[in-house]
């Protein structure tokens, strides 16, 4: 399955650099990686499931958020036939959450429940993806913030560097 | 000068960090029954974590990648939540093993029943996680498990009949009044003890805890190249101990404080006291390292923000879990169940799950999406590939083993 | 699939009950005993360094309580052996006299490590113990 991106291009994200590759503006081709890193893919398109698919998410400083338990497509009906020469689906969003759920037992997670990184949010996609952003302004990272701010932040220490 | 200072420094800590709970244990047991016949155990799982450290390290180091992060994205939710399932639960027995150990040397040093000391050694075992950098922990419980240099010392100074000792480990096999099936039990348990699966996780995440380059692979070569074999010299001295102070006196080992009977013996309260610091440095480091271990890996699978380098705060969830396992640990323990059965099972369950986290490791270390160049050579390939056979020979061998023998009985 | 590993897990189970229902009486006494001879030998060696001051006190102590512990063990193991033939019966009696010996020495030294008693007639009284255990190593 080869997906396309939907450039929502939000250069306010951009801060660093190379991450200027990122973006094509030839529309439908997919992400070109920062040359200089080996390890990267050489084509110009992703395969969902090999590359994007339960990959390490990244916080613009480098903290992880989450991983892609699910990708939202927009673009193709689900169990729908997808008849030649449609044009591609375009992905979304990255989803997180109850999502892990529904790809280890089936099923449809209600839409409510949802929890989604918008794919605009993406600055990169190397072997983690790279958000634009701070996890701290994420739905997709309640878990961690009402964990910190109820258990782990009251107990003494728990908001200062190890020594 | 810094730098050879720094060499030293890791090379002991890998040699005091080598030995755990599991060590001590299955090594005492075993040279109590069987003399230093099953010592070539010992070197066959030495080589075997020699390669795969290296090459967790090197993968962890390259792609900057932790091995549970790998293992979900190369075999999807479904087989890496089964990986994710076997590897934890097996790792919180060692949790629980290794809590279990500080309880027990703290009993030796006391009298005190180790049931006061399990909370004790829980709660220190936390405040240590909580609160102290990574290099700390690891340089100052590997400095002082070196103590367990002793059992060496203790050795010569037994002036055991050399020639005996080395008949039994050039003639392999079961003596004549021990059934096959526990002989091979026991080398099943042996290699589980010197291959536990934690000591990756830990070794592969404080990779990146430590945050290595490349460049840092050649140090990190020679401290597991030179301290592992080192820390397996000195399990066949804990094993050759027990053969040659309680094997001819008929007693099997079926506590802590008989595997320190023989160093008693050979250097009286001096020796003592030295093997009681070491045991209790080098279960108390291996409590930190699984504890830490069993964060790493929930964390990799879920995602989760995870370190010590970062503040508590920070990464809540991983702080939260290893909170819970040390919790868990301490509920198995106030059971009453005896910590050294804890251990035996946990080294042979250990046996049994090494191939889950193995095999993915040497598959991404022929990754060149991840590795770039850094590949595997063939050489180690085929080095890798052997010792997968033998792996997955010895995980599928543990269980009717166990069975068979009623646990070694 | 799930029924792969399930099905594995029954036979497992299975095995385990039929190989520790079938160990016969004689063969679980007969362990018994080796449990018992280590133990006693164990408090002993221990009472020894204690005797030498090359042991301490704590040490001692944990050591003599795990022995104990190993010979209630093997003492309740042993009353809880149903024997089919009378030979099966008066091994079962000597075993746990012998036992019993052992228990007691091993209570002696601990408590003389509490000032109770002297340490020293306890080290004859191990040897005994053991010595009597070591007879009935052969089974009945």
């Amino acid at each position: 399955m080869n997906d396309e991106h939907d450039h929502d291009h939000d250069h306010d994200h951009e801060h660093e650099h190379e991450h200027d590759h990122d973006h094509d503006h030839d529309g439908g081709a997919g992400r070109r990686m920062p040359r200089r890193d080996p390890r990267a893919p050489r084509g110009r398109v992703l395969d969902a499931h090999l590359h994007l698919l339960d990959r390490q998410v990244l916080d613009r400083e480098g903290v992880p958020v989450t991983t892609v338990d699910d990708l939202e497509l927009d673009g193709i009906e689900p169990g729908a036939r997808i008849e030649p020469g449609s044009p591609p689906p375009t992905l979304t969003a990255i989803l997180t959450g109850p999502q892990l759920l529904t790809r280890l037992f089936g099923g449809h997670a209600p839409a409510a429940r949802r929890i989604a990184i918008p794919w605009k949010l993406v600055s990169a996609v190397g072997t983690t993806v790279r958000l634009g952003v701070d996890a701290d302004s994420l739905d997709a990272s309640w878990v961690e913030r009402w964990v910190s701010r109820h258990l782990i932040g009251r107990i003494p220490g728990g908001r200062h560097d190890p020594e | 000068m810094k730098n050879l200072f720094a060499v030293a420094l890791g090379v002991l800590t890998a040699i005091g960090g080598f030995v755990d709970i599991g060590d001590l244990v299955t090594n005492a047991v075993v040279g109590s029954r069987f003399g230093l016949g099953l010592a070539w155990v010992v070197l066959v799982g030495v080589v075997g974590i020699c390669i795969y450290a290296q090459m967790s390290g090197r993968v962890a180091a390259v792609s900057g990648r932790a091995t549970f992060e790998i293992i979900r994205e190369r075999l999807g939710p479904r087989a890496g939540l089964a990986n994710l399932a076997a590897s934890f639960l097996i790792n919180l027995l060692t949790v629980t093993a290794e809590v279990g150990g500080v309880a027990l040397a703290l009993q030796l040093a006391t009298s005190v029943d180790p049931g006061w000391w399990i909370p004790v050694a829980a709660f220190g075992v936390w405040i240590v996680i909580w609160r102290a950098r990574f290099e700390l922990l690891e340089n100052v419980t590997g400095l002082l498990g070196l103590t367990l240099i002793v059992f060496a010392v203790a050795l010569f100074m037994l002036s055991p009949d050399w020639g005996e000792l080395a008949g039994q480990a050039l003639q392999p096999g079961p003596p004549a009044d021990e059934p096959v099936a526990t002989y091979w039990f026991y080398a099943v348990a042996l290699f589980g003890a010197a291959m536990t699966p934690y000591e990756v996780f830990f070794f592969s995440s404080g990779a990146i805890e430590e945050k290595w380059t490349e460049k840092d692979l050649a140090k990190s070569r020679l401290n597991v190249l030179v301290g592992f074999p080192l820390g397996g010299l000195l399990s066949i001295a804990i094993a050759g101990c027990a053969a040659v102070v309680l094997l001819p006196a008929a007693i099997d080992v079926t506590s802590l404080s008989q595997v320190v009977l023989p160093v008693a013996e050979a250097g009286g309260k001096i020796a003592l006291s030295f093997v009681i610091v070491g045991i209790l440095a080098a279960t108390f480091g291996a409590a930190l390292e699984t504890t830490l271990s069993s964060g790493y890996t929930l964390a990799q699978y879920f995602g989760w923000s995870w370190g010590k380098f970062r503040k508590p705060a920070k990464a809540a969830r991983f702080h939260l879990s290893m909170i819970v396992c040390l919790l868990i640990a301490v509920a198995i323990l106030a059971t009453g169940v005896d910590p050294i059965l804890v251990t035996e099972y946990s080294v042979v369950f250990s046996a049994v799950a090494l191939p889950l986290t193995y095999l993915p490791i040497l598959i991404i270390a022929n990754d060149r999406e991840y590795m770039g160049d850094r590949v595997n050579g063939r050489g180690m390939n085929f080095v890798g590939q052997v010792y997968l056979v033998i792996i997955l020979a010895a995980a599928l061998a543990a269980i009717p083993l166990l069975i068979i023998t009623g646990a070694g009985a | 699939m799930p029924t792969g590993p399930a099905a594995s897990g029954c036979l497992v189970l299975a095995a385990a009950l039929l190989l520790t229902g079938c160990t016969s009486a004689a063969a679980t006494m007969e362990q018994a005993v080796g449990q018992g001879v280590a133990a006693v030998e164990t408090a002993r060696l221990v009472v020894e360094q204690e005797l030498d001051d090359r042991t301490f006190t704590t040490t001692a102590k944990t050591t003599l309580g795990d022995a104990r512990r190993e010979l209630v063990g093997a003492a309740t193991t042993v009353s809880e052996t149903d024997v089919s033939t009378e030979t099966d019966a008066a091994y079962r009696d000597e075993v746990l006299a012998a036992l019993g010996d052992g228990l007691d020495a091993v209570n002696d030294a601990r408590a003389a490590l509490g000032g109770v008693g002297s340490l020293d007639a306890t080290v004859p009284q191990l040897e005994d113990a053991a010595d009597g255990l070591e007879d009935l190593e052969g089974g009945p």
